[in-house]
């Protein structure tokens, strides 16, 4: 294939990648809706997966079998830690305004200059190599691609003849570009996280293509591969020796503290995090992407031994097999699926690197030298600038001289096992309140000191820059000190190397954190660190004494933010903390500045350029223990008060809800006296104007009739008031109901027994189904108010009985294990929007669009109140014109 | 002779009225609701109606508003005879245009009295 196509597709590429980050970056600033954060951070997560999972993956199944799994194996398992661990790093590094794994550190512990420096020279060391592996990986396929076969890059190759020195330069570009625009290392670089979210997707693609291609392409399936792959190969998958065991576990712990605390890794997930619960789509979405981009892993490698010869380095398996059978557009896409691998990590990488140089060794080194008058605004950002050429550039000096002679995987392990060093500090920061800064100091530097020596200086034997000597024999020919086997113990050179410098850096940090006396400093912060999540929104707990100007401190901050953003600054802290008295400086606003400018030149620069324009005095342990205090009691306070005002508030509203109810109560019972009112003087009518008529008219023949009306409407109004006050009776719960034993049967029978006169007087025929078996069937209650309940359902039956052919019918059933006795008539019935209501007091009498009732309008009620009483039911069933059916259920022993 | 309509849902009332009303010699009819009513008055054209506010289907307001509101007919004069004794209900009967608003119970001898002085 053409070189000169394959440049033109991946610089394409890089041009489609970076016109979409501008996209992407304009669109988030000017809050688009169609930028969906949480997607673009949980897709910017796998800038885990680099050229290593996209080449290295194959390479390592061919000879370790399932091994390749296991710094997969360790992110996965980690991430139900996800939402305790990291979103405490995210709370603190808001909160500071912290944006890389050294000022984290240094922060915490401090604020030490040295910490600072030394942590950041470490992650340098340990990560450069590993940036040039992308960028060997990067040449590598495109050679592969271009000539069908790796050349030599050695030395002499170098600079503008060389493929790989443009592409540093314009990865470069591409940081300062889009990633380094703004003074403000805490701000979110929107551009740079949508591009590394694209070439997630684009690398997954990619690799289940060249997958799919394999297994189901060249080969039928999986089983396909399998069946023809040689027995030898075959066996590193079926049997897994024991003796790997530790190794394993070694691996996985490596890579579950690699996934948060490699640079690129801590870049994305803490300080480009812009909402904590975006944590939770990262939590299924990066453990869905590791299992995806491994599926065909082991099928391209088995695949691979079979159909390519032998000479062909299983690191390129991913490449060679679309080309053996001329897929070359295939071939392209792979290409640009493992360029987009290595092109990720490096930019991330590269960002998060010079933020760590900038910040925690360049500034604060050179604030020690030179007066602070002589910073201006831009020197944070023009540093870290020139920093992403220098780190860059020291990537591609390495890819020539040394990388060329390792595999991808090899070195990124070392990477791997150098960030691991930083675990126990940062361990202790989130949760151990008594680590302190000696602890810290000595493991690192252990640590850091075994990490070279049993890992890094091997690797320089193999190339010939040590002597060959010491790896046979050991350090100044003591057997015990051979790098690869300390104190004679025998492990594979990776395990070896992670276990003792871990070790020894966790026995340092751990037993001198309490063997030694914390610092004010240490204490403050660590308040701060391990109880961020109790104390979120109160950042003041920090002590600080001394002397300063308030102008100098500001002259400060205008000097490095600039004096719009100063301005802005200020502002803010006074509409949150109260207007700055020019006399007294705070030293709330003196912590709040020093928090501002952390965010452009890191938390150890800052500290130094705090001290260096104030008469400071030496904190004591004891001032911060007195505030703490001070600060735990109005937090206790505070919550004490908040709960009082919960519990106020909650009172509040009981009160309205019984208000509430007592107003409606006196509603209904103004409602219920005016209604009785009204029903008392309709008999009273009748009855005065019948005693005046016949007080007037003496000698009438109607005057025996009129007395006997008068004698009706009296005993009307006596059956109302009897009733009102019943029912009053049995609203106020005044009412008991003797228990006995009693037969409902007998009960229905008696109270139409009493009707019996009513019911010849009107012809009306009533038809019984009341099954035998249920005659005897006994029921506990009051014999007396039972029969109130059926002598009145049989009334009103009768009274709304047809005209015509005039029927009622009593029904019983079983129903549920209750006795259900039905009075059905066949009368006008209820209409449908009346049944709900029919129980209801004085509905009848309420409703003008019915015919007043001739009962009193509370039968219903005081019928159903009763039924009640006895822990029964009625309803009623009824379609307007064809009669209604009133059912009590009576719950049987 | 004058014609009077008496109105009310409530039998015994109707009765007593009616016997009232025969007794001063007045032409009466009778209707048991709003409905009844507004036919009577169509057709017979009382000339006055006793009427009874509370009742189902067409209330004493609607009636007494149809009457006010026809030309032909607004001479006719109305007589609320109401249960209803509140001062918002009474205002309310005359803001419809009533002649006179009683509560119930009344006075047969008033009833008579005022129906007369309406009625000359």
């Amino acid at each position: 294939m053409s070189s000169w196509i394959i440049i033109a597709i991946a610089l394409g590429y890089l041009g489609v990648l970076f016109l979409l980050a501008h996209l992407i970056d304009r669109g988030a600033k000017a809050n688009k809706h169609y930028i969906k954060y949480k997607w673009i951070y949980a897709l910017s997560i796998p800038v885990y997966c680099t050229a290593w999972t996209y080449f290295g993956s194959v390479g390592k199944a061919t000879t370790d079998g399932w091994e390749f799994l296991t710094i997969y194996v360790g992110p996965i398992l980690s991430m139900p830690l996800w939402w305790i661990v990291v979103r405490k790093l995210i709370r603190i590094c808001e909160s500071q305004r912290i944006s890389t794994l050294p000022d984290l550190i240094s922060s915490r512990y401090g604020k030490s200059v040295l910490i600072s420096v030394l942590a950041s020279v470490f992650i340098i060391v340990g990560i450069i190599p590993y940036i040039s592996i992308q960028l060997k990986s990067i040449i590598n396929s495109y050679e592969i691609l271009a000539f069908g076969s790796q050349t030599d890059h050695s030395i002499s190759t170098i600079f503008l003849q060389d493929t790989a020195f443009y592409l540093v330069i314009i990865l470069a570009l591409f940081i300062i570009i889009f990633v380094f625009r703004s003074i403000e290392t805490t701000d979110k670089h929107y551009g740079m996280m949508g591009a590394i979210a694209i070439d997630s997707v684009i690398k997954l693609i990619a690799f289940l293509a060249v997958g799919v291609f394999v297994t189901y392409g060249l080969f039928d399936g999986f089983g396909d591969i399998l069946n023809q792959s040689e027995s030898s190969i075959k066996q590193s998958f079926e049997q897994v020796s024991d003796d790997r065991s530790f190794d394993w576990f070694i691996m996985v712990l490596l890579s579950m503290s690699a996934v948060i605390l490699l640079p690129r890794q801590f870049q994305v997930t803490v300080a480009e995090n812009t909402n904590e619960s975006h944590i939770k789509t990262a939590t299924w979405v990066f453990p869905l992407y590791l299992l995806l981009i491994n599926i065909f892993v082991i099928p391209i490698a088995l695949g691979g031994k079979i159909l390519l010869p032998s000479n062909i380095d299983p690191d390129s398996y991913v490449l060679a097999m679309p080309l053996i059978n001329g897929s070359e557009g295939l071939a392209l896409f792979t290409f640009i699926g493992g360029f987009s691998a290595a092109t990720g990590m490096i930019i991330v990488s590269t960002t998060a690197l010079s933020l760590i140089a900038t910040n925690n060794i360049f500034v604060p080194l050179l604030l020690k030298r030179v007066d602070n008058k002589q910073l201006y605004a831009s020197l944070p950002l023009r540093s870290r600038r020139l920093a992403v050429f220098i780190i860059l550039f020291l990537a591609y000096i390495y890819y020539k001289v040394v990388a060329d002679q390792f595999s991808i995987v090899s070195i990124g392990l070392i990477s791997f096992a150098a960030m691991i060093q930083f675990l126990p500090a940062i361990v202790g920061a989130l949760f151990w309140k008594d680590a302190n800064k000696k602890g810290v100091l000595a493991g690192l530097i252990a640590g850091f000191i075994i990490w070279g020596y049993t890992l890094v200086v091997p690797t320089m034997a193999e190339i010939g820059w040590v002597a060959p000597s010491l790896m046979e024999n050991g350090f100044l020919g003591i057997s015990s000190l051979k790098p690869h086997s300390l104190f004679g113990s025998a492990m594979s050179p990776i395990t070896h190397g992670t276990f003792w410098s871990l070790f020894i850096n966790a026995s340092l940090f751990f037993g001198i954190s309490i063997l030694t006396d914390q610092s004010a400093k240490d204490r403050n912060m660590a308040e701060l660190f391990v109880d961020i999540f109790k104390k979120s929104g109160q950042d003041g707990t920090v002590v600080w004494k001394g002397r300063l100007v308030q102008k100098e401190l500001i002259k400060l901050s205008e000097n490095l933010l600039g004096k719009i953003r100063t301005e802005e600054s200020i502002k803010f802290y006074e509409k949150r903390y109260g207007t700055l008295n020019e006399k007294r400086v705070d030293p709330q606003f003196v912590n709040f500045i020093e928090r501002m400018m952390a965010g452009a030149i890191g938390s150890a620069s800052s500290r130094v350029l705090i001290s260096s324009i104030a008469q400071e005095e030496e904190i004591e342990i004891t001032d911060v223990i007195e505030l703490l205090r001070e600060t735990s009691e109005i937090s206790s306070l505070n919550a004490a008060l908040t709960l009082k005002s919960d519990e106020l508030s909650k009172r509040t509203t009981e009160l309205e809800t019984a208000n509430e109810r007592l107003r409606n109560l006196d509603q209904e019972k103004d409602d219920f006296i005016s209604t009785v009112t009204h029903e008392l003087r309709t008999p009273l009518t009748s009855i005065k104007a019948f005693v005046e008529i016949v007080q007037d008219n003496p000698e009438i023949e109607e005057r025996d009739e009129f007395l006997t009306t008068i004698n009706e409407e009296i005993d009307r109004m006596t059956r109302l008031i009897n009733q009102v006050l019943e029912m009053e009776k049995l609203e106020s719960g005044a009412v008991t109901i003797d228990k006995h034993e009693i037969i409902p049967h007998e009960i229905v029978e008696d109270s139409i027994a009493s009707m019996q006169h009513l019911l010849k007087s009107k012809n009306i025929k009533l038809l019984r189904d009341f099954p035998e078996e249920l005659q005897a069937t006994p029921v506990t209650g009051d014999k007396d108010r039972l029969q109130q309940v059926f002598m009145n359902l049989v009334s009103n039956s009768i009274k709304h009985a047809a005209n015509e052919d005039p029927t009622i019918k009593v029904e019983a059933q079983l129903l549920d294990g209750k006795l259900a006795i039905s009075i059905i008539d066949n009368g006008k019935g209820i209409k449908k929007e009346n049944l709900s209501q029919i129980f209801d007091k004085f509905f009848q009498a309420r409703d003008q669009t019915l015919k007043k009732p001739k009962g009193t309008g509370l039968g219903l009620s005081i019928t159903k109140k009763i039924v009640e009483l006895h822990e029964g039911s009625i309803e009623v069933e009824s379609t307007w014109e064809e009669g209604a059916r009133f059912t009590v259920k009576l719950p049987i022993d | 002779m004058s014609k009077i309509l008496i109105v009310d849902d409530e039998p015994n009332i109707l009765m007593s009225l009616e016997f009232l009303m025969r007794k001063k010699g007045y032409e009466v009819f009778i209707a048991r609701d709003g409905a009844e009513a507004l036919k009577i008055i169509d057709s017979d054209l009382p000339d006055a109606v006793i009427l009874d506010i509370m009742m189902p289907n067409v209330d004493g307001y609607e009636v007494c508003q149809s009457i006010k509101n026809a030309e032909d007919k607004n001479h006719i004069k109305v007589i609320f005879l109401s249960a209803k004794s509140k001062a918002e209900d009474i205002e309310k009967g005359y803001k419809m245009g009533a002649d006179l608003y009683m509560t119930k119970p009344f006075s047969t001898r008033d009833l008579i009295k005022k129906v007369a002085e309406l009625t000359p």
